[in-house]
């Protein structure tokens, strides 16, 4: 058997950190001073250079990143004498790692809400959201997150045979327990996806609430049939589903690359919306959010209304005061409120027995339904080829029968599981309309309790803050135009709060 | 101020200024946006393509399964195999690369327009808003038509569902009768494509028992399918020694044998071989070498002086030869020396004493007890592989630490099984696909050396600081309540495996005593014998004489009943021993620490 010399893994990692340090020391101060002579006449020049150096810079480091020694990832060629690479078992991690991530996620929940609440700094809560990406997203890739943990907690409360790691019911809890105390400080600067999301939200667009608040229904849905699927053992589809995990590990195939760059397009008009439209766990902390003890406020003070913040706002979750209803809206709004209270129930049913009907493509969704439903295809000779996994449960000793069986039992509890998830659905649609019709009272600019983020984006623009900080003496003086707090930029109806 | 240094300042203004940092923004978004292009336009040529489903490679493999023996068809199929992947690889690292180049691309237009906006940050301007409902007001109005309209969405969507997952499946088992009746002259299924190679046939029952294919021969049971053996020798001064060679490479794994070859293994850190010796002669008839995989040169393989590089012993299904190494090396050869396959399973993990579990076939596949590291990380493993491809057949992972035991295969009521201790288990799979049958729970907290044996329906296995028992082979689950015929807590082995004859199990302690128990009734020993030696061969049955090989080389032949151990002889081998012997008719091969030694009568040609 011939033998072939192979470098480390190790020494090229080192020989490839080393080369990146050599290139930087000796080639970027000397291109920068190149170009400085250059670009002091021509301003354009300027930026094209700015790019230009990063662009190359990455193109070398990009390069040197994936170029691994072929003979490394060459497989066995057919009927050669080529030495097989041992298929090493890597190093248990043991304990220090998972309680490493719960000291960190619980350190980095401590400062998102110390940086949201007390010091109330955008900047750092920036750089947390940095940080936050970094690690939890890059580094760690992307698992576990609270998000997925939701699954192994749901699958673990329906099925004792599955033990779920501490770590993930750590992971699922802290930030719960966070919100309960400090609002959503874990979706302000600790989520890697939120953080991905809250770097890219730069030409943000006002979604009008109406549909702000419908399409937020889908978040719910998506949790409800998370926790079903989970809880069967049908699949993880948050993380089967989850639009950044492709980028987090530099990798994936070209659906989860679409569906993330899609969600990241649209990221850079409508703030967030995996948050606030599709996040099964954002749909957790959302209701938790509307009962925490304290949370974001917009001012250190007395509110001057002074609409500031509700622009700063990408998330549209900085509501402006509201005014009194006349007594014809009144009474309107107790009609829809009676309304809304008759109808959650009809809602319920209705949609229990929609969710009912969906018991096959529901149980489709299993990969052994898939099969038996494959097998049966071949079966009757309707199927044109067969699959691995049809090969492969021909290779194996199970029956055909046993198969079947086992997928039109699922498909009978699916019956049930379908109705379950229909139901949930009505409910949360109910508890909307009932929400919808209800009114409240607001007599300045709040952060919506449920939809604020805690990014501390507002804090920037409030007059009153900037006051706090001693950057200016006088609240006027943040005012464009010279406007003062004495003409109020609201104008005001009946109820409104007098300046 | 110098002109140099405002020209330095000028430059740095606007190296600084916002147009430049919007400009680099702007070229960086169109250089990500350009590299994605690529990227997507790349991706999707490359959808579905799969190299060794190359046309013209498939048609050259159909070729050459015709025209096995066509060299030059071979090299263009290597070739084109190894172009394939190239290109497949060479494809792979430039998505690498570009998702390296959109990442830091995206990166860069973030941190741009970042520091763009920061740069030209102002207050909003908000219009003073005009008097008439607030914002609630219209979210109450047009929010339930929102939500009615997401309703409908979901309805829609209920019936996209239901129209698009058709089910071919019946509403019942029942049904499904009926409906095969029905479509009895439907097209018949697709059978996957087969293509059976043409090996010899594995040997019968018969065969097997007639030779030693294992560690301990068939069945593990160390006892000879004949009923003669030497009973005098002597090493130093070569009488009754047929023949003595020297072997090429250290190991502690025992001789098998088929036929008239002997296999042995060897192994020092940097090489590891297999071995042929003619029985009649002693002759190395062929020695196969393997060299140390390069890429596991820098790991760290644990042995200890017992165990070394080679304690495996080899195994045989009669087709081919079967060996494994301290590195996870599993090798196949057949009886001519040509590697027929080789796989490597992986440096095992946290194994204090190094992998020491010998091989064992059943119908022609090779079974691998991997135990390695502690019970919770999940790393041991039973595995099987096709003995003629060495392809996985199946793999069970096992929640149980690193041992040093070796599975057997047993038939029990027309059912096989194998059987493998570790700790706290005694676990019956089933050969064909792995699934355990039944557990017990009687090795708790050891390091567990000897290997099991079977004896009229018993499974008898334990280890010295635990109990001794014996288990009816049979049930399903956790059997130790309900299986374990008895126990004993006396007289445990430690590293040897224990002989079960007719009425007796015999345990051999390493510090040299005998123990004897009534092997229906177990409790404490019927009598004890100290050799004042130490050993790690296990006791092995000829007739009704015991063969035991001290460490030092000194070997005692006994005769066992029920109230004494007779000793019939003692010989020297005249150099230390730590391995199994294997018996042919009239003799006998073990392994000492640097010959193979043939014992025997010289005039017995009959071999």
């Amino acid at each position: 058997m011939s033998s072939r010399t192979l470098p480390s893994r190790t020494s090229n990692a080192n020989n490839r950190r080393s080369n990146v340090a050599a290139f930087a020391r000796r080639w970027i101060p000397g291109v920068y001073h190149a170009l400085a002579s250059v670009a002091t006449s021509k301003l354009w020049i300027t930026g094209v250079c700015h790019a230009l150096a990063s662009v190359a810079t990455l193109t070398w480091v990009g390069d040197a990143m994936a170029a691994e020694t072929p003979e490394l990832m060459f497989p066995v060629p057919e009927f050669s004498d080529h030495p097989i690479p041992t298929a090493t078992v890597p190093e248990v991690q043991g304990q220090i790692a998972p309680l490493l991530d719960v000291a960190i996620l619980f350190a980095a929940l401590c400062l998102a809400s110390y940086f949201t609440l007390v010091s109330r700094s955008r900047r750092n809560v920036l750089l947390l959201t940095i940080a936050s990406l970094l690690w939890f997203g890059f580094w760690r890739q992307g698992c576990v997150c609270p998000i997925g943990a939701t699954q192994n907690v749901a699958l673990a409360v329906f099925d004792p045979t599955y033990v779920v790691p501490l770590t993930v019911v750590a992971f699922f809890i802290l930030p719960l327990v966070f919100t309960l105390f400090f609002g959503r400080t874990f979706c302000a600067s600790v989520c890697p996806l939120g953080a991905m999301q809250e770097l890219i939200a730069v030409r943000s667009v006002a979604v009008p609430r109406w549909l702000d608040h419908s399409l937020g229904l889908v978040a719910y849905i998506y949790l409800g049939a998370a926790v079903i699927f989970a809880a069967t053992r049908t699949g993880f589809i948050i993380c089967r589903y989850d639009p950044f995990i492709a980028f987090f590990r530099l990798g994936g195939n070209a659906d989860m690359l679409i569906f993330g760059s899609c969600i990241l397009l649209i990221g850079v008009f409508v703030g967030r919306p995996y948050c606030r439209y599709l996040c099964p766990y954002g749909a957790i902390l959302r209701v938790l959010s509307c009962f925490s003890k304290w949370r974001l406020s917009i001012p250190p003070g007395t509110c001057i209304n002074c609409q500031l913040c509700e622009d700063a706002c990408p998330y549209g979750a900085i509501h402006p005061p509201t005014v009194a209803q006349t007594p014809a809206a009144r009474r309107r709004g107790k009609r829809q409120f009676g309304f809304a209270l008759l109808a959650a129930p009809f809602l319920v049913a209705g949609f229990w027995w929609l969710g009912t009907t969906l018991a096959v493509p529901l149980a489709q969704w299993h990969p052994e339904s898939r099969l038996a439903e494959q097998v049966r295809l071949e079966e009757l000779g309707v199927a044109e080829t067969t699959t691995d996994a049809s090969d492969a449960f021909r290779g194996s000793p199970r029956s055909v029968d046993d198969l079947y069986q086992s997928a039109l039992t699922r498909r009978n509890d699916f019956v049930t599981l379908g109705g379950l998830l229909g139901a949930w659905t009505g409910l949360v649609i109910g508890f909307k309309l009932i929400y919808l019709s209800v009114r409240r009272r607001r007599e300045d600019y709040q952060a919506d309790r449920a939809g604020c983020v805690s990014c501390g984006r507002c804090y920037w623009y409030c007059p009153v803050e900037k006051v706090r900080l001693g950057l200016i003496s006088d609240v006027s003086e943040a005012l464009p135009d010279g406007r003062t707090p004495g003409g109020p930029l609201v104008q005001l109806t009946v109820g409104g709060k007098k300046p | 101020m110098t002109v140099e240094t405002q020209r330095q300042t000028e430059f740095q203004r606007r190296l600084f200024s916002h147009r430049s940092i919007l400009l680099s923004a702007i070229v960086a978004g169109v250089f990500s946006t350009l590299v994605g292009t690529v990227l997507v336009i790349d991706g999707a040529n490359r959808l579905n393509k799969v190299p060794l489903e190359e046309t013209t490679f498939i048609q050259l493999r159909q070729q050459y399964l015709q025209q096995s023996d066509d060299n030059q068809l071979r090299q263009q199929i290597q070739d084109l195999d190894l172009a394939l992947r190239r290109e497949y690889f060479r494809e792979q690292r430039f998505t690498e690369r570009g998702a390296y180049l959109l990442l830091g691309g995206i990166v860069v237009t973030l941190v741009f327009s970042k520091w763009a906006a920061t740069l030209h940050r102002r207050l909003p301007r908000p219009k003073p808003k005009l008097p008439g409902p607030d914002s609630d007001e219209r979210l109450s109005h047009r929010g339930p038509w929102a939500v009615a309209a997401v309703m409908l969405a979901l309805v829609g969507t209920t019936w996209a569902m239901k129209a698009n997952h058709p089910s071919v499946l019946p509403a019942s088992l029942d049904d499904l009768a009926s409906d095969q009746a029905s479509v009895g002259d439907a097209t018949p299924r697709v059978e996957p494509t087969k293509i059976d190679p043409v090996l010899p046939e594995l040997p019968s029952a018969e065969v097997v028992q007639a030779n030693w294919p294992s560690f301990r021969g068939p069945g593990g049971s160390g006892i000879s399918h004949f009923q003669d053996a030497p009973t005098r020798w002597d090493g130093p001064s070569g009488e009754g020694i047929v023949w003595k060679t020297p072997l090429p490479l250290p190991g502690v794994n025992s001789p098998i044998l088929w036929n008239d070859r002997v296999f042995l293994s060897g192994a020092t850190e940097a090489v590891r071989g297999v071995f042929c010796f003619d029985l009649n002669s002693g002759e190395i008839l062929w020695n196969k070498e393997f060299q140390v995989d390069p890429s596991i040169a820098d790991q760290k393989i644990k042995v200890s002086e017992d165990t070394g590089y080679a304690a495996p012993t080899m195994a045989t299904d009669g087709r081919f030869v079967f060996a494994m190494f301290a590195d996870g090396l599993l090798v196949a050869l057949d009886f001519s020396g040509n590697e027929v396959w080789t796989r490597s399973l992986g440096v095992p993990q946290r194994n204090n004493y190094g992998h020491a579990s010998s091989l064992v076939t059943h119908q022609g596949a090779v079974i691998v007890q991997f135990d390695q590291g502690s019970d919770d990380d999940e790393l041991s493993k039973l595995m099987s592989f096709d003995g003629a491809t060495g392809l996985p057949i199946w793999e069970t992972t096992r929640q149980t630490p690193a041992s040093w035991s070796s599975p057997i295969v047993i038939e029990h009521e027309g059912q096989h099984q194998i059987i493998t201790c570790c700790d706290p288990w005694v676990i019956a799979s089933s050969p064909r696909d792995g699934t355990e049958l039944w557990r017990a729970n009687c090795l708790d907290r050891v390091e567990v050396g000897p290997s099991p044996v079977y004896s009229d329906g018993i499974v008898y296995a334990g280890n010295d600081t635990a109990i001794y028992a014996a288990i009816r082979a049979g049930g399903s689950g956790d059997v130790t309540d309900t299986h374990v015929v008895w126990t004993a807590d006396y007289g445990l082995p430690d590293t040897c495996s224990p002989l079960v004859a007719d009425e007796f199990l015999l345990t051999l302690a390493s510090y040299g005593t005998l123990f004897c128990f009534d092997k229906q009734e177990g409790g404490e020993p019927l009598w004890e014998e100290d050799f004042g030696a130490d050993f790690l061969s296990s006791p092995s049955l000829v007739g009704d004489r015991v063969y035991l090989f001290g460490r030092d080389g000194t070997a005692w032949i006994v005769q066992p009943t029920r109230d004494e151990c007779k000793q019939i002889a003692e010989a020297q081998l005249g150099e230390d021993c730590v391995t199994c012997p294997a018996f042919a008719d009239g003799r006998i091969l073990i392994r000492g620490s640097e010959h193979l030694f043939c014992i025997g009568s010289g005039n017995d040609e009959n071999q």
